[in-house]
């Protein structure tokens, strides 16, 4: 069961989104309602012999259905690559991202993945895109209003841009700090 | 305009172009042995069963890709007594005769001849048993067995044992007719978006094509020009529904079975975005960049062949460095580097 209202089940939500999605990529994309069983509980520690308190994590209290809505296009151009590449997209309830305190709306937030490259200036932990700074001004970074095909756009420079980056060490695009602002003054 | 005044570009795009038609442009060898094998096929079916042949399909419009697997020829049956046409007798009968007429007269030049009439939708199928094209499997020819609608226009051509009515010798009049006004400009355009099509599943049939370009290409065309039109015609007029019969008699043209309608408006339209990339890119002066984009449109390396991709790489990255930096930073949008839509100016970021 989850806890709030679930906008990918709303037609409301995703009959747009996906005429949009759809209309334009056609028979290249698809579609899939997935979700995966989350633990919640408190946090809890060990006290060893020598003192040290060593954490375990969160002992579970309960689970709570994380469900998702999976897009997933067969491959997408990246100028100078002869190979198309497959992108898929996860849209989750929320998002979080380390460092942050508070969880952001996931249908602006997807995680998007599409490749991989090791020591990747600007991917997650998990091999998704870091495509645009969360708190940057909506005009800034991608929403759901702008549709799934700018989305992929987005994913395809970014592959484009870690292409670059490898024959040059250079990163063309704009760039924001990593990090959010108060985790960089706490490590300050 | 005079009768010199073809339009032409000098461009990169229109060059690549016209190369690459040339690449996929069957043989005057193959055309005149495709064209004797079909001839021996009328005359083997105006002495079983008189009447009038008609040509249609690719050699007869002046659009036949290479590689050149098959003709298509037409038999106008004399029925003098009425005997057969909807709600009467089906076309079995003079299919067999003209199946076995086949047989009988072309057995001794090609050994291998099989011909296949039983549980077919309209045409006699022949197979040669010998390739007209080298290295190709097999030639055959699609053979209608038709005969003249006495109470309108066009002909009643076979629909398993019933009739459809259809207009074939109307058809090839008009795409002549076109070829003619547009001084062979149609039937080269045409043959660039049939291999476009045959690269991407064949969403449409080849008549499809030529049946919207009839309607968008009326006089002499650039092939640039050619592409565009019909691509902003065909998207146009799909999306209010399938083609309508050119000829005003037959139904309208179906879509490939394995498509939704918009998924086939949804190939015109990316097929539409990666060309306006293409002439955008040639514009800003980036040629390397334009024909890695047509390149990309045909999906076929033997035909449109890939620049070289580390020079796209640092053309691209030229490009989009002077286009994002020479913006101010607060824009919301900057080029992108793909033809699926604008780029928001977002931050590459990671926490």
């Amino acid at each position: 069961m989850s806890l709030e209202p679930w906008y990918g089940d709303d037609p409301e939500w995703y009959g747009p989104f996906d005429g949009d999605a759809f209309g334009t990529l056609g028979r290249h994309l698809s579609v899939q309602s997935t979700s995966r069983m989350l633990a919640y509980g408190d946090a809890a520690a060990a006290r060893m012999d020598c003192g040290r308190a060593v954490p375990l994590g969160r002992l579970p209290s309960g689970y709570v259905e994380d469900p998702a809505r999976v897009y997933r296009h067969d491959g997408i151009d990246v100028q100078g690559r002869t190979e198309r590449v497959a992108v898929t997209v996860v849209f989750r309830p929320t998002r979080w991202y380390p460092g942050e305190l508070r969880l952001f709306d996931g249908r602006n937030f997807p995680s998007v993945y599409a490749g991989w490259m090791d020591e990747a200036p600007h991917r997650f932990a998990d091999g998704s895109l870091c495509l645009y700074f969360p708190r940057d001004p909506v005009q800034r970074r991608w929403t759901a209003q702008n549709g799934l095909p700018m989305l992929l756009s987005l994913a395809a420079d970014h592959l484009f841009f870690e292409d670059v980056y490898r024959d040059t060490g250079e990163w063309i695009a704009p760039q924001a700090e990593h990090g959010f602002p108060a985790e960089r003054r706490r490590a300050a | 305009m005079t009768l010199l005044d073809i339009p032409t570009r000098t461009s990169t795009v229109e060059h690549a172009l016209n190369e690459a038609r040339s690449r996929i442009e069957v043989t005057p060898e193959e055309l005149d042995e495709a064209r004797r094998r079909r001839d021996a096929l009328a005359a083997a079916l105006k002495r079983e069963l008189g009447g009038r042949t008609y040509v249609n399909g690719s050699i007869a419009h002046g659009d036949a890709l290479n590689p050149l697997t098959d003709v298509d020829l037409g038999i106008v049956t004399p029925d003098p007594d009425g005997l057969y046409g909807p709600g009467l007798r089906g076309p079995g009968a003079l299919q067999e005769r003209a199946a076995d007429a086949i047989r009988r007269d072309l057995k001794d030049e090609y050994p291998k001849l099989r011909v296949e009439h039983l549980n077919r939708r309209r045409s006699i199928l022949v197979r040669f048993g010998d390739p007209v094209t080298p290295r190709q499997a097999d030639f055959t020819a699609d053979v209608i067995t038709a005969i003249d609608n006495r109470t309108g226009a066009g002909l009643y051509i076979p629909n398993y044992s019933t009739w459809d009515r259809s207009h074939p010798e109307r058809h090839t009049e008009m795409v002549k007719s076109a070829n003619d006004a547009s001084r062979s400009t149609f039937a080269r355009g045409t043959r660039l978006m049939k291999h476009w099509n045959r690269k991407h599943d064949r969403p449409i049939c080849s008549w499809n094509i030529k049946a919207l370009a009839l309607s968008c290409i009326t006089g002499p065309v650039s092939m640039t020009d050619y592409i565009s039109s019909w691509l902003n015609h065909a998207i146009e007029q799909l999306s209010l529904g399938e083609t309508p019969d050119p000829a005003g008699v037959a139904g309208p043209i179906k879509i490939n079975e394995k498509f939704t309608m918009s998924q086939v408006i949804a190939e015109f339209n990316e097929a539409k975005a990666i060309f306006d990339r293409a002439l955008m890119l040639e514009d800003e002066e980036f040629p390397i960049l334009a024909l890695n984009e047509l390149a990309k449109f045909f999906a076929d390396e033997e035909m449109m062949p890939r620049p070289d991709q580390s020079a796209v790489r640092a053309a691209e990255a030229a490009r989009f460095k002077v286009k994002t930096f020479s913006a101010p930073a607060h824009v919301a949008s900057t080029p992108s580097t793909t033809a699926l839509a604008d780029r928001i100016n977002t931050r590459s970021w990671s926490c």
